[in-house]
């Protein structure tokens, strides 16, 4: 993904339509591990002015993605750009009055939306590294054989096979694995 | 009083901060912390949670199993994965329906989550089972001389329902560590502020100026390093330094330590066992003066 694809301001020009809203979605995010809280947000905004992101990001705002949700703007918040900006450095959670755990309601949101495939890249490269070696990243040979000379015991298995039998029906796994099927995040140029 | 743990790794600290793995191997030598090795570990799940919290379930509880048959605690060097394995254990203790889905995927590979060990990061083992008081006593080359500033980043303190450690709003145990070694530890202007790395890759320019910040506070200071303690904020600093200085016209110097390594100097042993070679950013001016007296003239 590219500066430009989320540094992009969200695209406040389009007034919203009473069509586009969902009044179930708020519903279905109750239900979710993470987005329990979601109808305690009374937008006080905490999450945002003390976001860090936030400070440097010209369209990356919780608060406002959080109150999109509420209003039922599903397909707005799911195909957001900027839901994928989070450091998930747990301040807002941390910091809001309502206990709403804004980090794991951004979590989800992002979740749902790794549902549609389209992910940034990092994302794909780690899921990839995980089904293929046990670990997050291709940890290169060179680095593995050195440890014996750094004077460090032998990198643990990583057992791969294990990975992808534990991860059997994982919705997201399952759908990493028929290649077809997933689409890029779109660089948005 | 001897300390035994299962030492588990993660992928950032193979990958690319073996500094850290190294002091920190040595200075638990040094204070007679055993560590065993897991005899296989995967992925801590945390990042995958971003578009498969189900995935980083799986990942983090089968670690867990792991590590329950070995009937050890956990240690780990990587805040991430202490925090992931920590929230996991805690929620799946209290969701009996989540722990059985959880185990339904566990039971393919013949493994069990039960819920019977804890995890703990470097820090809260130098704190509660070393602590403070021991290290001091053990300090054979205070560092009087030295002026540094600490950076905890986020998943060691938050979010604090999970965590359970120190105070993320105002935390001590890091500053008490590094002042336990003789060094002063100099406050700054957001001390708690992200690192930025996670969002290296989605935006570098959010993630590298924050960064830059952080830079720009320990410098005002005279900070002569900064202290980290996880293995993506020390790669956001010291990796990154040279390239924001390019990128911002800025200029810092500043060498980004491993608390190990500072640690490890004040316990008496050498730069060379303490892998200051695997440093980016030159540390030979905090080193002669780390140094000073130890060799003869």
């Amino acid at each position: 993904m590219t500066e430009a694809a989320t540094n992009t301001p969200q695209k406040r020009e389009q007034p919203i339509k009473a069509s586009e809203l969902d009044p179930k979605f708020k519903y279905e995010l109750q239900k979710m591990h993470g987005s329990e809280k979601i109808l305690k947000c009374f937008q006080c905004g905490t999450c945002t002015s003390d976001c860090p992101v936030a400070r440097y990001s010209d369209s990356y705002r919780p608060r406002t993605l959080i109150h999109m949700a509420q209003l039922g703007l599903k397909d707005r918040v799911l195909n957001s750009e900027t839901l994928w900006l989070c450091a998930a450095c747990f301040t807002c959670t941390d910091r809001c009055p309502q206990d709403v755990e804004v980090a794991a309601v951004i979590r989800v949101f992002r979740n749902l939306a790794a549902e549609t495939g389209c992910i940034p890249q990092v994302f794909k490269d780690q899921a990839q590294s995980l089904l293929e070696s046990g670990y997050a990243y291709k940890i290169p040979e060179l680095r593995i054989k050195k440890r014996e000379s750094q004077g460090l015991p032998p990198l643990p298995k990583g057992n791969a096979e294990n990975v992808r039998k534990s991860l059997k029906g994982v919705k997201f796994i399952d759908g990493m694995q028929k290649p077809e099927t997933q689409g890029e995040k779109p660089s948005g140029q | 009083m001897a300390s035994k743990y299962l030492i588990f790794l993660g992928c950032a600290i193979p990958y690319r901060v073996s500094g850290y793995e190294i002091s920190a191997r040595k200075v638990l030598a040094k204070l007679d912390v055993e560590l065993v090795e897991m005899p296989e570990f995967n992925c801590c799940g945390l990042p995958l949670d971003p578009v498969s919290h189900e995935t980083m379930l799986i990942m983090a509880a089968k670690n867990l199993a792991l590590a329950e048959q070995q009937g050890l605690n956990i240690l780990t060097l990587c805040p991430g994965c202490a925090g992931t394995l920590k929230k996991v254990n805690k929620i799946l203790k209290e969701d009996k329906a989540l722990k059985e889905k959880i185990n339904s995927h566990l039971k393919e590979v013949n493994l069990e989550f039960k819920g019977s060990i804890q995890t703990k990061h470097l820090l809260q083992l130098l704190k509660e089972d070393v602590g403070i008081e021991r290290i001091k006593a053990s300090i054979v080359k205070p560092l009087t001389n030295i002026k540094v500033a600490e950076h905890n980043g986020c998943h060691i303190l938050r979010p604090k329902e999970y965590i359970g450690f120190d105070d993320p709003e105002d935390p001590q145990t890091l500053k008490m560590l590094i002042e336990a070694t003789g060094a002063t530890c100099l406050d700054y202007i957001d001390e708690t502020e992200c690192c930025g790395a996670p969002s290296v890759g989605i935006s570098d320019k959010v993630a590298l100026s924050l960064a830059r910040d952080k830079l720009n506070h320990i410098k005002q200071v005279d900070a002569q390093a900064l202290i980290t303690i996880c293995p993506f904020c020390h790669i956001m600093y010291d990796t990154n330094e040279l390239r924001i200085e390019k990128l911002f016209n800025e200029t810092y110097g500043i060498p980004i330590l491993h608390y190990p390594q500072l640690l490890g100097i004040a316990l008496g042993l050498a730069p060379e066992e303490l892998a200051f070679n695997e440093l980016r950013v030159n540390p030979q001016n905090i080193l002669k003066q780390l140094t000073q007296g130890a060799n003869k003239p």
